[in-house]
């Protein structure tokens, strides 16, 4: 195999990594980390590719026999391993973010504090399901217990 | 977006906690993973690469190491932060609904609504299964009556179920969706007797001979006697007299002015059993904010949009009712 060959199945092949990973990671995690994840990706593949062109990757020397192995292994572990790093470093940086109290505003930690203290009270103490009224509609008796003041 | 910035703030900080604690697992045990291998396998790159990962790796894990402390309740936390996430969630919508109408009351469930969609008569079709999720409820007190005006919006995916077998033999059951959309239901107490139905859509971008084509081919259509709401509504009734007793001037007075305040909603209304329900196809459901916080401005948009309709519905509805912020 020739290194040109070489070059433009591992650029394929990072195309097809890439465009895999912003499918199956784009919705969970949001387009910033996506395009970070998809990012490193490439750049991975890019210096892969370029090293396999000058020489300095020299998969046609092994001589074990593993050589259409090699290709799609490396790209493998070096895609794992780029995103999952790159993925914690943006983690990492987002964790901060998170946790300094700087970025929230004073009203919204107060509202933050008031809507966990509203969680544990109503886990604590669940109110049993009220008796269905015959003959009143489902719809009509769940508006019935949850309207708010119509009262006049 | 005053009113509920320091909310969406609060929101914005437990979503991104939350996709943090969700993360960092799978990303750390996708890292030790590699190594492993990468240790394994002894190839040319191994001795640069390798040695550089490495160090990278125990770098990162030094710097990170107080995270590993919580990943042992992990499930924990991810449970009590989206129940934190969604009651917040729904105090944003409330605020919303708020500032519209404060008879409106946004809840994360919503009741069984099956019974009147089926009595409805608006979709033709077979409706196996009715998807719902969240609701704007509540009860208005109309004045001439002296009764309650009890409502409910919420959005739906009704449809049926076929089955089919795929070239392996092997059964497989799909859900066809008939109607996406807004499913709006209220007590209407003049709808005693028949059933009439109502469609916005009267061909009227299509011109007069289309609008009357479709009138000489529809046995159960009724013409009304107010020109205006001829003109807006396509009107079906089981009988003249049905209809007639149902929609008195003052209802189609105030349908009219809610068919005009909302112009481009194609919507179909039925009055039947003493409830009135409305059907208005929509994209997407507008009672869920969801993670990316660009379109959170839209999505309350869209819910202040969702909210008027209702509002403006149940007061056509109810007619002249107690004017709630007043009594407030």
């Amino acid at each position: 195999m020739h290194a040109q060959d070489e070059a433009i199945l591992i650029l394929a092949a990072v195309g097809f990594v890439s465009s895999v990973v912003t499918f199956f990671v784009r919705r969970r995690v949001g387009k910033s980390r996506a395009l970070a994840t998809v990012f490193s990706i490439w750049i991975f593949g890019g210096i892969l590719a370029l090293g396999v062109l000058m020489g300095f990757v020299p998969f046609s020397k092994h001589s074990m026999g593993l050589e259409r192995f090699v290709v799609p292994f490396v790209i493998l572990i070096g895609t794992a391993v780029t995103s999952s790093l790159a993925g914690l470093l943006v983690h990492l940086i987002d964790h901060r973010n998170v946790e300094s109290a700087g970025t929230l505003p004073l009203e919204a930690q107060i509202l933050l504090q008031e809507v966990e203290h509203q969680q544990n009270v109503s886990s604590e103490s669940r109110r049993p399901q009220a008796p269905t009224l015959t003959g009143v509609p489902a719809w009509k008796q769940f508006a019935t217990e949850n309207a708010r003041r119509a009262d006049g | 977006m005053t009113g509920w910035n320091p909310q969406l703030a609060a929101l914005a900080h437990l979503r991104k906690k939350q996709s943090h604690h969700l993360n960092q697992p799978i990303a750390y045990i996708l890292v030790v993973a590699v190594v492993l291998i990468l240790s394994v396998f002894r190839f040319g790159l191994q001795n640069t690469m390798g040695a550089g990962v490495a160090i990278v790796f125990i770098a990162v894990n030094f710097l990170n190491r107080e995270r590993f402390k919580s990943w042992g309740n992990w499930s924990k936390v991810q449970s009590r932060m989206s129940a934190e996430s969604s009651r917040l969630e729904e105090r944003i919508l409330q605020t919303v609904a708020d500032s519209v109408d404060r008879v409106l009351c946004v809840k994360l469930s919503a009741p069984d609504i099956s019974l009147p969609f089926r009595n409805s008569n608006l979709v033709k079709s077979r409706v196996d299964y009715i998807h719902r999720t969240r609701c704007l409820t509540g009860v208005l007190a109309a004045v001439d009556a002296e009764t309650e005006i009890a409502f409910c919006t919420t959005y739906i995916d009704a449809g049926y179920t076929s089955t089919h077998k795929d070239s392996q033999g092997r059964t497989q059951s799909v859900q066809n969706s008939v109607f996406q959309g807004l499913f709006l239901v209220a007590d209407f107490p003049k709808a005693k007797e028949g059933w009439v139905t109502l469609e916005s859509d009267n061909l009227e971008s299509l011109g007069w001979l289309a609008s009357e084509w479709r009138h000489m081919n529809d046995s159960n259509h009724v013409r009304m006697e107010n020109v205006d709401f001829e003109r807006g509504f396509h009107v079906r009734a089981g009988s003249p007299i049905e209809a007639h007793l149902t929609l008195t001037s003052d209802v189609m007075e105030r349908l009219d002015t809610f068919r005009k305040r909302h112009p481009d909603l194609p919507f179909a209304i039925s009055l039947k059993d003493q409830t009135a329900v409305m059907l208005l196809p929509m994209q997407f459901n507008p009672f869920v904010i969801r993670d990316n916080p660009d379109l959170w401005p839209r999505e309350l948009d869209r819910l202040r949009d969702v909210s008027e309709i209702t509002a403006s519905f149940v007061r056509a509805i109810a007619g002249p009712a107690l004017s709630i912020t007043a009594v407030a």
